[in-house]
């Protein structure tokens, strides 16, 4: 049987805000195998943002219960938590979230460090992730200096360093034009092809969630629709 | 996170925001140059107020006056003292005799009203050791001969007399109620004169003065009927513990009050409560620009937590740890501190040379006589590393509080963040 890498069981996720509690997300439930490609549609405010937050242990539930690779998240400590992020879960920002002050293969180099990894394995690794993302030239570049469909795909090789079960990709093609955006999708489906890495991209655009091979789709914290394409 | 890691990261980070960083480092520089200078100035100036008060002040003597004229001390004073103080507790116990003479170089007609000290040298070379140095001729071991005298050297040269000269002193003989009975004339054979003291001593100026035979001065000076006459009674004790003990023992009861007997130690005390204050006033300076350097680094801390939410936020989603990113900001605080003790040692290190070379710290003080000080700022080794510690663990501590707000940044807070 293959790998649950995610389940949701009856998650439920409220925010206050002051007097107001707004509910994000209604009694979900899912599950996402290894190897998956799945996309998260809905319009703004359907939840699927937080729904992310979940799966990449950025945030807890009200209720219900989150598993990654099988692990209750309720059951782990703040420590354990960014040892998870770092071990299992990659992150792409539609903001790349780039660190501004450091080049394009320090920004790669980031999770490594933070697993602990020496300096010579770092650099040659990360030098490998930026030539599969093609930028291998433009390795000493700032973010600054790179365009944004570069900047994203620093932030896509920076998500591969630790060799992640698990990719979460938020919205990563809202800030780049279509043709851009295309490439980008391109790229996570060759590496959720090539790695058999699970990968989750959240998006509210129709086109990018079909390039997809399953599609759930949110509304108002529900899941309305769960679409598993034929292949 | 390999613990070099914290270096690089912090490094890179500095590098990045050079103005910045240098402004900071700046302030920590600056704090550090006025705790290098303030530490060496004190350290020079106490060095130098305690050479002072070794070299003028016996600090185990006491000295006992009559300054009210309540009582005349006589020889019988110092017989009574040796009979009622234990012998064990001091040294000697020694009378002067002090007047006020007109003294010239026999054959001269310019003569100067000074005062003459009529005391055993045999006794008070050992009172004050540092003043009894010959800069011309030789002093005696034992008691100066009855016509021989010790000149001080600014007399000496307002005289233009050598050692082998002959002096002449005038003196009133008065009776106790400072009628003059009759004057005395004497010429004197000058055997030596002191080296420059600029000390004051119980009331004497050193060096404008004369010192001869004790019993010549009794002579000279004294009625007939009042032969024993004396001004002061030195005392010497074994310690300066001794001297402070039983000055009050002999003032108030050997003698009910009639006299005062004060101990040089007293008076070294006294000038070591200003120094003391002194260095007080001059810690509470350090400690403020201490302060002042520690608040200048969590300001640029705390703005700089707040302009990297965002980075901090994207490393925790990343996998860093909360514990991480403390550590990261306490290491970029540590660099900062670093860089600006060793600018600042070197800052202050000039502003040292600067006040040394410009005799900023040249002073006198007046206590009862006149002592000149002259300090050099000195440079202690190891107050600079204990000072500097202090400077680093300040930093450090101001910089907790916004490394620990960073510490606590939530990713999904930061992430939302635009």
């Amino acid at each position: 049987m293959i790998k649950e890498v995610v389940k949701l069981e009856n998650v439920d996720k409220i925010y206050k805000l002051g007097e107001v509690e707004v509910q994000a997300l209604n009694n979900v439930n899912l599950t996402i195998r290894e190897g998956e490609f799945v996309s998260i549609l809905g319009p703004s405010g359907s939840g699927k943002t937080t729904m992310l937050n979940l799966i990449g242990a950025l945030d807890k539930p009200t209720k219900g219960e989150v598993y990654i690779n099988g692990v209750s998240l309720k059951k782990l400590n703040d420590k354990q938590l960014a040892d998870l992020r770092l071990r299992t879960i990659g992150f792409i920002f539609q903001a790349f979230y780039l660190v501004p002050w450091l080049n394009a293969l320090q920004n790669v180099m980031i999770p490594m460090m933070l697993l602990g990894k020496p300096p010579s394995y770092r650099k040659q690794r990360a030098m490998e992730l930026l030539k599969v993302v093609g930028l291998e030239k433009r390795a000493y570049h700032k973010p600054t200096e790179l365009s944004g469909g570069e900047q994203q795909r620093v932030a896509i090789a920076r998500a591969l360093a630790n060799e992640p079960a698990l990719l979460l990709a938020d919205e990563p093609t809202g800030n780049l034009d279509s043709k851009t955006g295309a490439m980008i999708v391109d790229l996570l489906e060759k590496i959720n092809k090539e790695k058999n890495v699970t990968m989750i991209i959240v998006t509210h655009n129709l086109e990018v969630a079909e390039r997809t091979r399953r599609i759930i789709r949110l509304r108002d914290g529900k899941i309305i629709a769960d679409e598993v394409k034929a292949i | 996170m390999i613990f070099s890691d914290y270096f690089g990261y912090a490094f890179t980070h500095i590098k990045n925001k050079k103005a910045r960083v240098f402004l900071t480092v700046l302030g920590v520089a600056l704090s550090v140059m006025a705790m290098v200078s303030i530490i060496s100035i004190t350290e020079g100036f106490g060095e130098a107020i305690q050479l002072a008060l070794n070299a003028q002040f016996s600090t185990d003597t006491l000295v006992v006056v009559d300054p009210l004229g309540q009582t005349v001390l006589t020889l019988k004073d110092v017989d009574l003292l040796k009979s009622r103080l234990p012998s064990t507790n001091y040294k000697r116990v020694t009378p002067v005799l002090i007047f006020s003479a007109e003294v010239s170089r026999v054959g001269k007609a310019e003569s100067v009203i000074t005062l003459v000290a009529g005391a055993s040298t045999n006794e008070i070379r050992y009172v004050w050791p540092i003043l009894y140095v010959a800069e011309e001729g030789v002093l005696p071991q034992g008691d100066l001969n009855p016509d021989e005298v010790i000149l001080g050297n600014s007399l000496a040269k307002r005289l233009n007399v050598h050692a082998g000269d002959m002096i002449r002193i005038r003196s009133e003989v008065k009776d106790l109620q400072g009628k003059v009975i009759t004057t005395i004339t004497r010429d004197l054979k000058v055997i030596g004169i002191l080296k420059l003291s600029g000390m004051n001593l119980v009331g004497v100026d050193v060096d404008s003065s004369v010192i001869m035979n004790f019993d010549t001065s009794r002579m000279m000076v004294n009625p007939p009927d009042l032969r024993d006459k004396i001004s002061l009674i030195l005392v010497q004790f074994n310690s300066p513990k001794f001297a402070l003990e039983l000055q009050s023992e002999i003032q108030d009861n050997i003698y009910g009050g009639k006299v005062r007997a004060v101990a040089f130690a007293a008076y070294a005390r006294a000038v070591e409560n200003v120094v003391m204050l002194f260095n007080s006033l001059l810690l509470s300076l350090i400690i403020i620009s201490v302060v002042i350097a520690g608040v200048g680094v969590m300001n640029t801390m705390l703005t700089s937590v707040r302009e990297r939410v965002k980075e901090i936020g994207t490393n925790r989603a990343l996998g860093a740890k909360s514990s991480e990113i403390l550590t990261l900001f306490l290491v970029e605080a540590f660099i900062i501190a670093v860089l600006g003790m060793i600018l600042g040692t070197i800052l202050g290190f000039i502003s040292v040379f600067v006040i040394d070379k410009s005799n900023l710290l040249q002073s006198a003080i007046n206590l009862g006589g006149v002592i000149y000080i002259k300090a050099s700022p000195k440079i202690v080794l190891q107050n600079l590393i204990i000072w500097n510690l202090i400077v680093l663990f300040a930093t450090l501590a101001f910089s907790y509080i916004p490394a620990r707000r960073a510490s606590k940044v939530e990713p999904i807070i930061a992430l939302r963040y635009e």
